[in-house]
């Protein structure tokens, strides 16, 4: 197990993003959702963009974003966690509620890192 | 493109008054999607005017658009490859998109543009149609630093959500029952978008 840490503000957080979070070459707000308590990311302090493309299923079908700390922490009733798992010491959550204004926001601050192959 | 269509089969809808203008059901073969044109032809007059279109979306449901809402109908019309998505679609969990909750989305924004026309004669811009992990739909408009989005909940849920801003200090942000509303501040926002 590892342990629990507290993630500085001027880090990133790595997203997942499916293709279909991309429409007319635009990142889609409904790709920030939460996944049961929370939205999953990577710290970068332990991972890099293409180590969170590779956690998924069909890697090519996925692109990743960064996010950073401090700007997420901005955003209203959101809260950086992070949560190791044993296959993932950088797994981080992003807790709190995700209506359209939040998903906006988030769109706002995300940059590509990798973008999804044609 | 209208003499053309009335070459193709053409159905008479009704006997024109002597001087007025008569409707054509027409279903011409080389449109893109499958597509019936009302058209409207002068007794002595060659011209044709094309006046509605309807457009099969799926087996189960169709809709009707006046032509001057063709660009909306076409983004209607693509929307219809969210039926395709399965369960899981994103890799993490994501429930698929149910009809019921497209055609419902599909009928508020048709509603929705012919109402604007009705009051205000702007056509609003078409909206990216997109899909959520939870199997609800957001509809997105998106210019320079506007951004505005309603989600669609998922049928039968019919209270959508709300929210945009010019990051300059003006937003908008509520919920509304997207059978029995026509929120007129809606359009403030989507008219940012053009």
């Amino acid at each position: 197990m590892f342990e629990v840490e507290e993630i500085p503000d001027d880090h990133s957080l790595y997203m997942r993003i499916h293709r279909q979070f991309i429409k007319e070459g635009i990142l889609q707000p409904g790709a920030f959702k939460n996944h049961g308590e929370g939205m999953s990311t990577d710290w970068s302090n332990y991972s890099i963009p293409s180590d969170t493309q590779n956690m998924a299923r069909n890697p090519f079908d996925n692109g990743v974003i960064s996010l950073n700390v401090g700007e997420t922490r901005l955003i209203p009733d959101q809260t950086v966690i992070h949560s190791p798992k044993d296959d993932n010491r950088a797994h981080t959550d992003v807790l709190g509620e995700k209506g359209t204004k939040i998903r906006i926001l988030f769109k706002r601050i995300s940059k590509w890192e990798i973008y999804p192959a044609e | 493109m209208p003499q053309q269509i009335v070459q193709e089969k053409i159905k008479k809808l009704e006997y024109p008054a002597k001087g007025n203008w008569v409707s054509y059901e027409v279903m011409p073969s080389d449109v893109k999607y499958k597509a019936y044109f009302q058209i409207a032809a002068h007794p002595t007059d060659w011209r044709t005017k094309i006046i509605t279109k309807e457009y099969k979306y799926s087996d189960n449901f169709s809709f009707a658009l006046e032509l001057k809402f063709e660009s909306l109908a076409i983004s209607l019309l693509k929307s219809n490859e969210l039926l395709l998505l399965e369960n899981d679609w994103d890799e993490a969990g994501a429930v698929k998109i149910e009809e019921d909750t497209l055609i419902q989305a599909i009928k508020f924004l048709i509603r929705y543009a012919e109402w604007v026309d009705e009051k205000t004669s702007i056509i609003i811009k078409s909206p990216i149609i997109g899909p959520l992990s939870d199997g609800s739909i957001d509809l997105y408009w998106t210019h320079e630093k506007v951004d505005f989005v309603i989600n669609i909940p998922t049928y039968p849920n019919m209270i959508a959500s709300f929210y945009g801003d010019n990051q300059e200090g003006l937003y908008i942000e509520g919920k509304f029952n997207i059978e029995k509303d026509n929120p007129g501040m809606l359009l403030t926002m989507i008219n940012l978008c053009q």
